[in-house]
């Protein structure tokens, strides 16, 4: 896998400009910084969601700064869940699965289900899961397609204490053993030193 | 309170559909002739549904979703309150080919974007656009994402905007009557020829209790589809930025500048089909107003029609806000007197042609001919606009704290004392408003009025498509200044209605 680069990155409307960070695979950044600081907009502009006006993000030695955010193998999560409500459990999993011959498909998604210890959930309507179960799933969705990046949007700031610590060390398992490059996004400056590798204030990116 | 909406609505509404369905003969259900039209009106109704769809959704993707699309959202209403008449006009003065079926097809979904729009732009707005963001983070190009994830989760509303635009076309009169041939005919037609052409009041019968039976099915799935849809957050909270990327920005903006121009093209073709004549730009039609009956002493003076109209909408301003608003004041009694506000719904799902040809088997023979005290259209016309002033007033009365009635009682004021103190001023503007609101569908309304008004006088609508039934470029430079006088009526009354919706609002 790959690490992120993001090279002298100026975003329009946005409070900073010209930010430089470097995730290394396997690893996990803790970015913090309070409401309005510019956080979620920096993931949406490297995810492919809104354009950069200057600069460069790199996947390992991939430019993927023009290319179209389905194209990009950058996975996100919100602080909601986000789930497609028209499909079950199991389907959102395999959504990113598309292509995949059926039994590496099928076998992902068993594993990713064992995971998230929801297997006996894989047929049920997502609008029937709870608050912690529903962010499994899209935990377990963004992971599904192997990225090479995941960023992940204050992810568990809706769960309670006791699950948000369990979840984020379940997650740092996956990163770490798949050598995926993360971003947290937290403004909790004590869950982001139990959870990331580097913790890093988004006033100290860029001007 | 319940008492005059519950005679009202049991003297007009439940004992003519009574008449209707005692005088139908049941081996005129089976005629084949009957449902060749509802297979006929069936076919034109799904390509009306389609273009419908077609046209709608990428708007609706458009003006529901993003800010600053406020004016072409209100714009893209305007066709849908516009009478069906003056519609047919403009798509004649605009088109000159004479294909019935393409005429009636495009006039449809013209009247019927603002349903589409407004029904699947809803449901649009509550969707996050993160989860766009989120699927095609996952690797699925945006037609994929937009075909498996926004299409599935909006299918309830689309599917809700196709039933009640299948019900309006299927149901079209006015259209399929100006533009139409014999390939769009609808059983709301059929009902109308055989009644005052071919005096079959068997048929006639026949042909209103099969759209009725036929409507009624597509509304009962219309409101197991109703529960599907999600709560809908206020506007404001809903709406986001224009997109950030160029190509977003250059979607948006050229659908809004096509937005506009399929509104208003077809306004601006009635306005100078009134200006027009073979000879040039003329003010002859606008004079004509006055002294046309020299040559079309047949259909009266327009003038004399307009004033009808007005009589008329002025009459059924007052009955339909005095009936609905008393049907809607129910909501707030008992279970019981709440089924009040629940038929006085009803008419909604009943075609113009039904209730007129019910209203005339009832009041329109001996022993009791209403025909002549010209009572009946805005009767008819009270029934069509009493649900949507029951769907104006009874939500802004559920709205008002019922506790004010218990604040003033425990300060001394008598009952109904009490009542105005605490609902007056919002039923001061609601009342005005719902009244405003049926004085306008009065203006428009062509079915019932072209069953229940008399040889002499027609109503403007009724005269516009006389007028176009008829020769010669005076009947239809006319016809144009009467429908251009309509859209100025309707749109003050509209707009006049909108302002004091915001004041309740506010």
């Amino acid at each position: 896998m790959s690490d992120l680069h993001i090279d002298d990155l100026t975003i329009e409307r946005a409070p900073r400009s010209g930010i430089n960070l470097t995730v290394p695979s396997g690893t996990i950044t803790a970015l913090l910084g309070p409401s309005g600081s510019g956080k979620s907009t920096l993931l949406q502009t490297i995810v492919g969601a809104l354009p950069a006006t200057h600069g460069r993000i790199l996947v390992g030695d991939r430019d993927v700064t023009n290319l179209p955010t389905y194209r990009r193998g950058i996975g996100i999560v919100f602080q909601e869940p986000l789930l497609f409500t028209n499909m079950d459990v199991a389907k959102n999993i395999a959504y990113g699965l598309r292509g995949e011959p059926h039994e590496q498909r099928d076998a992902r998604v068993a594993e990713l289900l064992d995971w998230t210890e929801l297997t006996a959930f894989a047929q049920t309507p997502v609008t029937e899961l709870s608050g912690g179960q529903a962010q499994r799933v899209a935990l377990a969705r963004a992971l599904a397609p192997r990225p090479g990046v995941l960023l992940l949007d204050e992810p568990f700031s809706a769960l309670d204490q006791e699950l948000r610590t369990r979840l984020g060390t379940d997650v740092g398992d996956v990163i770490r053993r798949d050598r995926i490059a993360a971003i947290y996004v937290t403004h909790d400056p004590s869950e982001a030193n139990v959870i990331a590798d580097q913790v890093i204030a988004i006033t100290d990116l860029g001007s | 309170m319940w008492l005059i909406p519950t005679a009202f609505l049991a003297a007009f509404l439940l004992w003519p559909i009574a008449q209707l369905a005692g005088t139908v003969q049941f081996s005129e259900l089976a005629s084949l002739s009957v449902w060749r039209v509802a297979a006929l009106a069936f076919g034109q109704a799904m390509l009306s549904v389609a273009g419908s769809l077609l046209v709608g959704i990428p708007i609706a993707s458009v003006v529901s979703r993003y800010r600053g699309t406020r004016w072409t959202l209100a714009l893209v209403t305007v066709p849908f309150v516009m009478p069906t008449v003056v519609v047919a006009l403009a798509f004649r003065s605009l088109f000159p080919f004479d294909n019935g079926l393409l005429l009636v097809v495009l006039a449809h979904i013209y009247l019927n974007i603002a349903v589409v729009v407004r029904v699947v732009g809803a449901t649009w707005a509550q969707l996050d656009q993160r989860i766009d963001i989120a699927a095609e983070s996952l690797g699925v190009p945006p037609w994929q994402r937009w075909r498996t994830v926004t299409l599935p989760m909006l299918r309830p509303a689309v599917l809700a905007s196709a039933g009640i635009v299948f019900i309006f076309t299927f149901t079209s009169l006015g259209i399929v009557l100006i533009l139409g041939d014999a390939t769009t005919r609808t059983l709301e037609l059929q009902v109308l020829r055989q009644t005052s052409v071919l005096l079959d009041f068997s048929g006639a019968t026949a042909s209103a209790l099969v759209q009725l039976l036929l409507v009624a099915i597509v509304v009962g799935w219309l409101v197991r589809m109703n529960r599907k849809l999600p709560p809908r957050l206020p506007r404001d909270q809903a709406l986001r930025p224009l997109p950030a990327t160029q190509t977003g920005k250059v979607r948006v903006v050229g659908t809004l500048i096509v937005t506009n121009i399929i509104v208003l093209v077809p306004i601006a073709a009635l306005v100078i089909a009134s200006l027009r004549s073979s000879g040039g730009w003329t003010l002859t039609w606008w004079q004509s107003l006055t002294s046309i009956e020299a040559g079309t002493t047949r259909v009266g003076s327009p003038l004399s029609a307009l004033g009808l109209s007005l009589t008329l909408a002025i009459i059924t301003g007052i009955v339909a806000a005095l009936i609905g608003g008393l049907a809607a004041m129910t909501v707030l009694g008992a279970k019981t007197t709440r089924l009040i506000a629940i038929i006085a719904i009803l008419p909604l799902g009943i075609s113009a042609a039904t209730l007129g040809l019910g209203t005339l088997l009832a009041f329109g023979r001996p022993p009791l001919d209403l025909r002549a005290t010209g009572l009946l259209i805005p009767i008819a016309h009270a029934l069509i606009a009493v649900p949507l002033v029951v769907a104006i007033v009874a939500p802004a009365l559920r709205a008002n704290d019922r506790r004010l009635v218990d604040v003033a009682s425990s300060l001394g004021a008598a009952p109904t004392r009490a009542f105005f103190t605490a609902y007056g001023p919002v039923l001061r503007i609601v009342m005005l408003a719902a009244g405003g609101l049926a004085l306008a569908v009065s203006l428009g309304e062509f079915g019932a009025a072209s069953f229940l008004g008399r040889a002499g006088t027609p109503t403007v609508p009724v005269q516009i498509a006389r007028l176009l039934s008829r020769p010669g470029e005076q009947s239809f430079g006319v016809a144009a200044v009467l429908a251009v006088i309509l859209v100025i009526m309707t749109m003050a009354l509209i707009l006049t209605m909108d302002r004091m919706a915001k004041r309740v609002r506010t």
